[in-house]
């Protein structure tokens, strides 16, 4: 026991003979201090690499979500057909038959029908334009097809409504009708209401005899997504009389 | 066996203005006498070895974040002891983890400490002591190691070590006496501390 309290004291007296002397604590404490004085920097460097990285990419969202690609803008009229694989046919291809008195009629976008509807005939309400076949046959010629273009923005109360479109075909003036259904096809307020309005230029273009406009036309109808499907239905109805 | 004044007194620090600088500020702005106190601390209490540096900046980074958890019922140097105690803990815990997976080559052995004695003999005795000292506690658990240098070694009070090594003052008694046994226990077979020092 004795040489055990020995041996510590000698081991107290050798620690505190061989104590760190304070100029060697002084540069231990210096070279740690420029460490920590050091550590900050990088951190705050790494945090601005971050927030740029974070504002970029918010930035970029917010760009691809502002993008005209949310706004489903309405497909170029002459454009072809994407899902088809048929040739495209001539714009002033003779009409291989008369499809225009089985078309379908124009039905607006108000008007539902799902249930019980048959493919060939298709019950037109009260507010829906005169049937295609009392067209005068001097119209009968192919239309030209509306190629303005038109600012994607467009102003809410320049919009034609259908009513107007039922009252041109009413009083037979499928020119007037015709213009107001490519505007529609255009600046309609969503994609249902355009595709609607683009069918019903297809049936137009079918009752003048011009099969392969209309079944171009209708292609394109049936292509667009989140219509409803009465509306491709339809459209896909017109392009197969087309081709009979 | 008594104690002796405790070799490095810590200096009176102006403590909330540094508390509250130290809160409003980045961690490179501790007082610079506070980083040589918490240097020569942590070198007491783990002893020369080459990751010193590393265990210093550590103690300092959660010192500075411990530091508005403070509320004064102790002096500052225990707390900063507290502070180093424990992130020598855990750096060793962390360590012998690490090296249950890896083999490591083991550190390379340090330079004798320069010891200012008066003869050249003397110098090269206790400085051969002193490398042996480290050596021994070094083979101590770490709860053991730290209460013989905060009490034995250094000379605080046993209220301020059980304080620092957040025990009571009965398991600082109980590890300080395992901690002599074993400690004399490795030293008696030494030569160097069976002779006086010339």
């Amino acid at each position: 026991m004795i040489d055990h309290q020995r041996i510590l004291v000698r081991a107290r007296e050798t620690w505190q003979a061989t104590a760190p002397s304070d100029a060697e604590i002084q540069r231990g404490a210096q070279r740690v201090g420029r460490r920590l004085r050091a550590r900050p920097r990088t951190v705050n460097r790494r945090k601005v690499f971050v927030s740029i990285g974070a504002c970029a990419a918010f930035l970029a969202a917010l760009a691809y979500a502002g993008s005209p690609k949310w706004t489903a803008p309405p497909a170029p009229m002459n454009a072809p057909p994407a899902p088809m694989n048929a040739p495209p046919a001539p714009m002033n291809a003779p009409p291989a038959h008369a499809p225009a008195l089985t078309a379908p009629p124009l039905t607006p976008p108000g008007a539902t029908q799902m249930g019980n509807e048959t493919p060939a005939v298709i019950p037109s309400p009260a507010s829906e334009p005169a049937p295609v076949e009392s067209a005068p046959s001097s119209l009968a010629s192919p239309i030209a097809p509306v190629e303005r273009r038109e600012p994607l923005v467009a102003d809410k109360a320049s919009e034609p409504s259908w009513a107007e479109v039922s009252e041109a075909l009413s009083d037979g003036d499928e020119k007037r009708a015709q213009i107001l259904l490519s505007d529609l096809a255009r600046r309609g307020h969503d994609a249902d209401n355009r595709a609607k309005a683009k069918l019903g230029l297809a049936q137009l273009e079918a009752s003048h005899g011009n099969c392969a406009r209309a079944r171009v036309l209708a292609l394109q109808v049936a292509a667009v997504r989140g219509i409803e499907l009465k509306t491709v239905r339809r459209a896909l109805e017109l392009a197969a009389h087309c081709t009979q | 066996m008594d104690c002796m004044a405790p070799p490095h007194s810590p200096e009176p620090l102006a403590f909330p203005a540094m508390v509250q600088r130290a809160t409003r500020e980045s961690v490179g702005d501790l007082p610079a006498d506070v980083l040589a106190m918490l240097y020569r601390q942590m070198r007491g209490l783990a002893g020369p070895r080459a990751d010193l540096d590393d265990l210093v900046q550590a103690a300092a980074v959660r010192l500075i974040r411990a530091l508005p958890r403070f509320e004064g019922r102790s002096s500052l140097s225990t707390f900063a002891y507290g502070v180093a105690y424990r992130t020598l803990l855990g750096h060793d815990r962390w360590y012998r983890r690490w090296s249950r997976r890896f083999s490591l080559v083991e550190d390379q052995e340090h330079d004798e400490p320069m010891v200012a004695g008066d003869s050249a003999e003397q110098s090269a005795v206790l400085a051969r002591r002193a490398t042996s000292l480290h050596r021994a506690l070094a083979q101590l658990p770490a709860s053991k190691r730290a209460v013989i240098v905060l009490h034995d070694l250094e000379g605080l009070e046993m209220k301020e070590v059980a304080d620092i090594v957040l025990a009571n003052e009965r398991t600082v008694r109980s590890r300080l006496r395992d901690g002599r046994k074993k400690l004399a226990a490795i030293l008696v077979s030494d030569p160097l501390f069976d002779q006086e020092v010339p």
